[in-house]
């Protein structure tokens, strides 16, 4: 099945989606890592992230680019984030259209039992943005609706409760 | 025992909270924790944060055993933005809501002045 994760910064989306992932895996558990440690900020979360999922079984496979070359034999895929991934793919070394990094999505899906895709909701700060950002904005909207389509369980994180609107948490 | 009332600014979060509770702006804290009612948490959280306290080390001991209905803007669901002090404001005013709503017997969820209650049963605390 495929899980889609949202929510605002810091509202507990990691927290959440891994307990989904480890909830719903019958096997091996794989981390797809999507944030670059390239200054103090990025290394910070990256470590806060270890520390949250560690002891949780989860391999770690980074991938600052498109979603390809990712180990198989796993149950259970959990990937975070689709923002970090939207702007890997759209202002990085390795660049890919809105389409094919929906379709890398929908394939990486097709690996695993489950997918549990976290993604970011940027969408509401009421500000007019212009050039890449709203090309940006629009991509990842986009993405979003796409994953949300073929998506067992839509989930968004409020405080840490999980609100949730379609199919249900594994443990419900 | 907390009640926590989240929801974007202008939503109608305090409008709820006072007849909720049939209290008056009067009895409303603005951005600090005097309560009953703490309204503005998010300005709370920046005042500690320019005395260089982090609020999430704070506020455990600060509400322990009171009746508080606090309210705070969600301020997490822009783009994140390129002031790095704005990005501290808004992951501090986040991690402190996600450990509010870990505490709290009712959190609310306000949009368009209606209140959905994502956590807890119906009613509210019984404030004095």
């Amino acid at each position: 099945m495929i899980a889609l994760v949202t929510g605002g910064a810091a509202s507990g989306k990691s927290e959440l989606a891994e307990r989904i992932a480890v909830s719903l895996s019958t096997g091996q558990r794989l981390y797809i890592a999507t944030m670059q440690p390239l200054d103090e900020e990025s290394k910070r979360r990256v470590e806060r992230h270890r520390r949250l999922r560690s002891g949780k079984g989860f391999d770690t496979a980074e991938c600052y680019g498109g979603l390809c070359n990712l180990p198989g034999g796993y149950s259970t895929a959990l990937l975070e984030c689709m923002s970090n991934l939207v702007a890997n793919c759209t202002f990085g070394d390795e660049r890919f259209s809105t389409e094919q990094i929906a379709r890398q999505v929908i394939h990486l899906a097709a690996q695993y039992e489950n997918l549990v895709v976290v993604t970011n909701e940027v969408f509401s700060g009421g500000m007019q943005y212009q050039g890449e950002t709203a090309d940006y904005l629009r991509s990842l909207g986009w993405i979003n609706q796409r994953i949300g389509q073929t998506a067992d369980l839509v989930v968004e994180t409020v405080c840490g409760i999980p609100v949730v609107y379609k199919g249900e948490l594994p443990w419900c | 025992m907390i009640h926590l009332i989240v929801g974007g600014a202008a939503q109608g979060k305090l409008a709820y909270a006072l007849s909720c509770y049939g209290l008056t702006e009067q009895q409303v804290s603005e951005g600090n924790l005097d309560g009953p009612i703490v309204n503005r948490l998010q300005e709370w959280v920046r005042k500690l944060l320019a005395q260089q306290i982090d609020p999430l080390a704070r506020i455990d001991e600060l509400v322990e055993g009171r009746d508080l209905v606090i309210l705070c803007d969600e301020v997490g669901c822009g783009v994140v933005p390129i002031d790095p002090a704005q990005r501290e404001w808004r992951e501090a005013v986040g991690r402190v809501c996600c450990a509010l709503a870990q505490k709290a017997v009712f959190v609310d969820r306000v949009q368009c002045g209606i209140a959905t209650r994502i956590k807890g049963g119906p009613g509210c605390l019984p404030l004095c």
